[in-house]
């Protein structure tokens, strides 16, 4: 046995048992035998893909399952909003600098374009994003490129550089997240403008809308992240509990679970930072955080409740 | 399978249309119809191989063990040939098109 048949081996653990005993012999040769003559990316790619398939067989992801399908939905709408935020960000943090002189330097924190690692995570999405237009085949290679540099410029900042927000390379990484797992690896042409469209509408309404609004003034310093969370923790901060969860029960009601899946996904980074500082500020849970607790835990139990339900569909027996 | 089908899936359908074949099989068919454009990889493969049984549009056709090592077959069923044949169509239909109005604008020789 060869030390790669040794590695495809030990790797396949990734797939549950059930998966495993059925195909794992099956899928042991097929790579076997394609990487007889292949080149040593080619079998690492092999290894790459196989990794990334277990855990979507382990998760539930796949296009016939719900999770499988929230992600599909929300693969395109999320890297496009991942692009927005990250121009938003790479913007503020070359314009806001300097074009706010006359504010206070608590008030609107001052990084400078070179003092954080921020703008390198916020060029790649945004590079990302428009090779994944324009080379629909390789939509998972750029959100994974663009997701594995932002891991790695978090440890990175916090070391060599300052003020490393943390909290939007996380939030960048939710957002390209569904693109990299979503089982369906290219964008259907058809869906493209309504897929751009919703990642757009999304951003503008809860991001965009909240921020330019809700008053930076209020803001001690600190960096993106804070200065959305005092933003929506002004008089906004319910409208967009209030909207999301309509949202999300109008498209529960339309019998539409999969987009209410999506929905939820793509709105919770913004959700869950808005309800850290509304927790912050208040010293309690507000009625906006249970709201957002409500939507996450429903997209929990949903995923769980499938995930349980079907034990042998995934063995893909016609 | 309301929406479209998409080049990868379009590709494995037409591996099969000419008979049952193993999953090394697909991805050397796949590989050659594509002109070398599309390398699928085992993941990739079977999450397709997956979701096209699950829709009915694929079926097990047997297995046997070569060199020690297992091979499962897959064939399109009557659902899947359908799927093909409405797909070949409206693609042919779609590159006719595009070549009449190619020629019309004079941008064919």
């Amino acid at each position: 046995m060869s030390t790669y048949e040794r590695t495809i081996i030990r790797l396949m653990k990734v797939y549950p048992k059930p998966y495993r005993v059925e195909r794992g012999d099956e899928i042991l040769s097929t790579i076997l035998e394609s990487s007889a003559e292949s080149t040593r990316r080619t079998r690492s790619l092999n290894l790459f893909d196989l990794v990334l398939h277990g855990i979507q067989i382990r998760l539930g992801l796949t296009s016939e399952r719900f999770a499988g399908r929230v992600l599909d939905i929300a693969a395109l709408p999320g890297l496009v909003m991942a692009a927005a935020l990250s121009a938003f960000l790479f913007i503020y943090s070359i314009w806001i600098p300097y074009a706010s002189d006359s504010l206070p330097s608590n008030v609107v924190p001052r990084p400078g374009i070179f003092d954080t690692i921020g703008p390198f995570a916020y060029a790649v999405w945004i590079v990302g994003a428009i090779g994944a237009l324009a080379w629909p085949r390789k939509q998972r290679m750029f959100a994974t490129i663009a997701a594995a540099s932002t891991l790695v410029a978090i440890p990175i900042g916090m070391i060599f550089f300052a003020s490393a927000d943390i909290t939007m390379m996380t939030i960048l990484i939710s957002f390209g997240a569904p693109c990299v797992l979503a089982p369906t690896t290219v964008f259907i042409r058809r869906n493209l403008p309504v897929g751009i469209g919703a990642g757009f509408v999304l951003f503008i309404a809860v991001w965009w809308f909240s921020v330019g609004t809700g008053g930076a003034g209020a803001s001690s310093g600190g960096g993106p992240s804070l200065w959305l969370g005092v933003a929506l923790l002004g008089s906004h901060l319910p409208w967009i509990a209030g909207a999301s969860f309509t949202c999300t029960v109008l498209l529960l009601a339309w019998r539409k679970s999969s987009a209410a899946g999506a929905f939820v996904l793509l709105t919770a980074p913004f959700l869950i930072v808005a309800a850290a500082y509304a927790h912050d500020e208040n010293g309690s849970v507000t009625k906006d955080g249970i709201l957002f607790g409500v939507m996450l835990v429903w997209l929990v139990g949903a995923w769980a409740v499938d995930l349980m339900r079907s034990k042998t569909g995934e063995l893909g027996t016609a | 399978m309301t929406d479209e089908v998409r080049e990868p899936t379009f590709l494995v359908l037409a591996a099969l249309a000419n008979g049952r074949k193993h999953g090394y099989g697909i991805i050397q068919e796949v590989l050659r119809l594509s002109g070398g454009a599309t390398e699928l990889r085992a993941g990739t493969l079977y999450a397709m191989l997956d979701r096209l049984a699950h829709d009915g549009f694929i079926a097990r056709a047997g297995e046997e063990v070569v060199e020690g090592r297992l091979r499962r077959y897959y064939e399109l069923t009557a659902q899947g040939s359908m799927l093909l044949a409405t797909e070949s169509q409206r693609r042919m239909a779609v590159s006719k098109e595009a070549l009449r109005r190619l020629r019309l604008a004079g941008g064919l020789p």
